[in-house]
């Protein structure tokens, strides 16, 4: 914690003795005569004087983490003749240390999840469910679940649960935290991404002291997943009423009016996860481990005996990337998201981090405005102007792949690379005779690609992306890049006709999955969520939508419930490469360009058993056994 | 004199409440919402805006959101409430950040003044020597490269050479650690001082050059007058004053520095807030900031122009 207290009082508070006086004169005459002797010197003196100074913080290093390993082994041996020590003494301690380029806006985790605020939820809340993995759903607020019916779920919760200002956790918080969630955005009026964890619901119940029962209105194949999310985390119904600011108000069925509140500022006691909050101002977040957290004794799927091993948190707030990875150079950091495959060799040779490759699981899309483009040929023009092999050539310099509306991440349900090529192949002379043939209710004559600055390769891709098109369509075309607000603004106005034509958004660098196909690039065609108001398909009657647009969303609407209701894997998988066929052939909403085939998170090499294919996935940090080599 | 400060300082509310209209027309008519800011991720409808725009007041004519914002400062002293979540006070993000602003500034131009001044005399006595070609040709390099440029180096050069970059601790005011404070401060400060510096030798060089050729400086070598006597009584300080005009100037670039240099080496200052805030289009934050900025920089200039009468006992306003 960040000692409070005034240098100058603990200073003045401290007495100077003659002798301590005579020693401060002696170091500071002698410093300021090593200052003066070393203004005289060569400048060539440094390299040897900092290598040196490097080896030897090499050294230590190692000398520490053969220390720790020998710790390790010593505790490992001793626990084998003394059961009663800790054997993962030596992988106890140390703060994790992250960055993240800016303040977060809020920290209601109902309804904010940006600028790494993630980190604060899956270390601070607690839901039912923890998904140490995609494939792995352990329990955490609960310790069992039945599936009564398809459309009823009943859990057990974990008895003996505490906030972190030690109220208990009761049913009745759980009830009032998901429940809460509709109201919410009822409240902010608002359409969340993640509205399909919880529109199937009817109602959640706290049957007893311990059991909570959902009551579906259909049935829902990633409810289990769904409720490891940080927005299904356990909420103090105490601090929201008391502390929480008013969002809205709400009607309820008997006409009462209801103020509906948020907890911005997350005070101490909002959540019951393993860590709690200390401190959160402008230089950054820090979170320590809370000792009455429950205990996994033994050790349980994904969780570890007396955990987690690692003491604190710690996330610095660089606005800069660049000076983000100076610092993760210098080891003042230990995770490096996202690094650009053009800086790969900047950290060869630094043996105290690694980069890793992973596949690259990110998304880059072009939207198109719906008002404009109703008629199928016209988007089906635009597909066939995109030159994809020469997008691979000049933007992806470790490969690219194509991929569709479920990402290449989620195997079993993403088409394949045949299916796909199929569907984006460059045709410019096909695509003129669409564009032509086309019927356009408001005319283009020009072709603006919208997208948001700050990001070289976003801009890159915005460029790529008006060149190929005006020399396949034979049309003139710009770029407008304005800043991520305006552009978000704009991107998000309901209007008849947007005053942009294309929409560029995403890297296709990077990203994680968390397994939900609707987590994946189907949420940016769901007419429910960005298929709605970013691409102008709206299906609301004051806009006016045409009679095809109308009858495609509504269509699609229905094969998107219909897949997440479909509870067995395979006919899902079915229903999704349907609905994928369907999408593609009507060139529906946005398409999406080729994402890289691989990308680079850097870490620092004290991090271990981090799983490192689970960080791309954010929901899924809070590895309880992840810990550091130099605690 | 008296007289003086007082009417100059019966004019600051004047052109900061000029200052402040240009400003928030400048706000009004830019395109986009703080509506989305406030969301984060979600996806607001036109009602939400609708209501968010209500609660704040932002469809009310610009006249009457700029007379409200106006009343409530000369009423209570206060900014008004941010609009991106918390919804804070402004005046109490500003009293935050703004000591640590106020340090980078005051520090960049110590460091301007003491390593500008003392090149400058250099390379003046020393004209047309070795010495002062290399300093010259360095002034002119450091007047040229920008400093955000520089910025960056100094934060990524060391990290990939020798594992060490200026992010080794957090940032710590300087109440609470001097010794850590000043540690990370003087990385930003001599980047922001660096152009500063330059631009202070270039100018106390030519105008100690003209000093050195006037009649009174003839007269004072001719008296038997020792050259250091000449140097530091007759020739520096008569050459000050283009230089103390040139330093005050010298704030406005170092508070325009400022905003990228808290944003490259981390800073929680007003630059990196201002920063924020136009990025949220956050207007009362913006407008609270630039206000600030403001300020400082009109008070500044009066300081040089008091300071003037000092040096030159011939001046008298």
């Amino acid at each position: 914690m960040r000692d409070n207290e005034n240098y100058w009082k603990r200073l003045r508070s401290r007495p100077v003795s003659r002798r301590g006086f005579l020693i401060g004169g002696g170091v500071a005459a002698a410093g300021g005569a090593a200052i003066l002797a070393g203004c005289g010197d060569d400048d060539d003196d440094d390299t040897p004087t900092a290598a040196p100074a490097t080896q030897a913080a090499t050294a230590t290093a190692a000398a520490t983490a053969t220390a720790a390993a020998t710790t390790a082994a010593t505790a490992t041996a001793t626990a084998t003749a003394a059961p009663t020590q800790d054997p993962n003494a030596a992988r106890r301690g140390g703060t994790l240390k992250l960055w993240k380029a800016a303040e977060d806006a809020g920290l209601d985790p109902g309804v904010f999840h940006l600028n790494n605020t993630e980190v604060i939820y899956s270390t601070m809340t607690q839901p039912y469910t923890y998904q140490p993995s995609k494939d792995l759903i352990s329990r955490d607020g609960m310790v069992g679940w039945e599936q009564v019916d398809p459309t009823t779920l009943v859990w057990s919760m974990r008895p003996g649960m505490k906030f972190h200002n030690g109220d208990p956790v009761t049913s009745e918080d759980v009830a009032f935290s998901f429940s809460r969630l509709p109201e919410l955005y009822t409240a902010l009026g608002a359409t969340h991404v993640t509205n399909t964890g919880f529109t199937y619901v009817d109602t959640f119940e706290a049957t007893d002291e311990l059991t909570m029962t959902e009551n579906w209105l259909s049935p829902n194949a990633d409810a289990l997943i769904y409720r490891a999310r940080h927005y299904y985390s356990f909420i103090n119904r105490r601090l929201v009423e008391e502390q929480g600011s008013v969002e809205g108000t709400i009607e309820l069925a008997d006409g009462t009016m209801k103020d509906i509140r948020s907890l911005q500022q997350l005070p101490l006691g909002s959540g019951s996860g393993p860590f709690t909050m200390v401190r959160r101002d402008a230089i950054g977040t820090r979170l320590e481990r809370w000792p009455d957290y429950h205990k996994h004794t033994p050790a349980d799927d994904g969780f570890v005996e007396d955990g987690p091993f690692i003491d604190a948190w710690e996330t610095r707030i660089i606005p800069d990337s660049a000076a983000a990875k100076s610092a993760f150079l210098a080891g003042e950091i230990d995770v490096y998201n996202d690094v650009d495959p053009l800086e790969l060799p900047d950290f060869e040779g630094q043996d105290h981090l690694s980069i890793l490759e992973f596949p690259a699981g990110g998304y880059a899309h072009l939207g198109m405005d719906g008002g404009k483009f109703h008629d199928k040929r016209s988007r089906q023009a635009l597909q066939k102007a995109f030159d994809y092999e020469g997008f691979i050539a000049a933007l992806r310099p470790f490969g690219g792949t194509y991929q569709g509306p479920v990402a290449n991440t989620l195997p079993h349900f993403a088409l394949s690379q045949e299916e796909l090529r199929s569907y984006y192949r460059y045709d410019p002379t096909e695509a003129r005779a669409l564009w032509a043939a086309a019927d356009f209710e408001y005319p283009v004559d020009h072709l603006t690609v919208f997208m948001a600055t700050g990001n070289a390769l976003q801009q890159q891709i915005g460029e790529f992306a008006a060149q190929t098109l005006g020399e396949a369509l034979g049309i003139p075309t710009d770029v407008e890049a304005v800043d991520n607000n305006t552009w978000a603004a704009r991107a998000l106005e309901r209007a008849q006709v947007k005053d942009w034509d294309l929409l560029a958004y995403g890297l296709g660098t990077s990203g994680g999955t968390t397994g939900l196909p609707n987590d994946s690039n189907l949420i940016h065609y769901d007419p429910r969520g960005y298929g709605n108001s970013a691409f102008n398909h709206s299906l609301a009657e004051d806009l006016q939508p045409r009679a095809e647009i109308l009858a495609d969303g509504t269509e699609l609407i229905g094969m998107l419930e219909r897949q997440e209701q479909e509870v067995d894997r395979e006919a899902r998988a079915q229903l999704l490469s349907e609905l994928q066929h369907w999408v593609l052939d009507r060139h529906w909403c946005n398409w999406s360009l080729p994402p890289a085939t691989v990308s680079f998170f850097g870490f620092s090499s004290r991090l271990r058993d981090f799983a490192p294919n689970d960080w791309l996935n954010f929901y899924d940090r809070r590895r309880e056994s992840m810990w550091l080599a130099d605690a | 004199m008296t007289g003086y400060i007082i009417r100059r300082l019966i004019a600051v509310p004047f052109m900061l409440l000029g200052i402040s209209f240009i400003l928030f027309m400048l706000l009004y008519v830019r395109p986009g919402s703080a509506a989305f800011a406030v969301v984060g991720s979600v996806m607001t409808d036109p009602e939400a805006q609708a209501r968010f725009e209500e609660k704040f007041g932002l469809n009310d004519p610009w006249y009457e959101q700029y007379g409200t914002w106006l009343w409530n400062l000369v009423s209570t002293g206060s900014f008004g409430d941010r609009l991106t979540p918390p919804q804070d006070s402004v005046t109490g993000k500003l009293i935050e950040a703004l000591p640590n602003t106020i340090e980078i500034g005051l520090l960049t131009i110590v460091i301007a003044a003491i390593f500008g001044i003392s090149v400058g005399v250099l390379s003046a006595i020393r004209r047309n020597s070795v010495l002062d070609y290399i300093t010259r040709g360095v002034t002119i390099a450091g007047l040229s490269i920008p400093n955000f440029w520089i910025a960056l180096l100094l934060v990524t050069l060391p990290a990939g050479w020798w594992g060490w970059s200026p992010f080794a601790f957090e940032w710590t005011s300087f109440t609470q650690d001097p010794f850590r404070n000043l540690y990370y401060a003087v990385w930003p400060a001599m980047v922001l001082a660096l152009a500063s510096a330059a631009g202070t030798a270039r100018l106390v060089r030519t105008s100690m050059l003209e000093v050195f050729y006037s009649d009174y400086v003839r007269t004072a070598r001719s008296k038997g007058l020792r050259e250091r006597s000449v140097v530091w009584s007759h020739v520096f300080r008569n050459s000050l004053i283009p230089v103390i005009t040139l330093i005050g100037l010298q704030t406005g670039a170092v508070l325009g520095g400022v905003v990228l240099a808290e944003l490259i080496f981390g800073i929680p200052g007003l630059g990196r807030l201002t920063y924020d805030a136009v990025i949220a289009q956050d207007y009362p934050l913006v407008l609270g900031s630039i206000m600030i900025f403001s300020l400082v920089f009109i008070l500044v200039t009066l300081a040089v122009d008091i300071l003037y009468t000092v040096v030159d006992p011939r001046i008298r306003y």
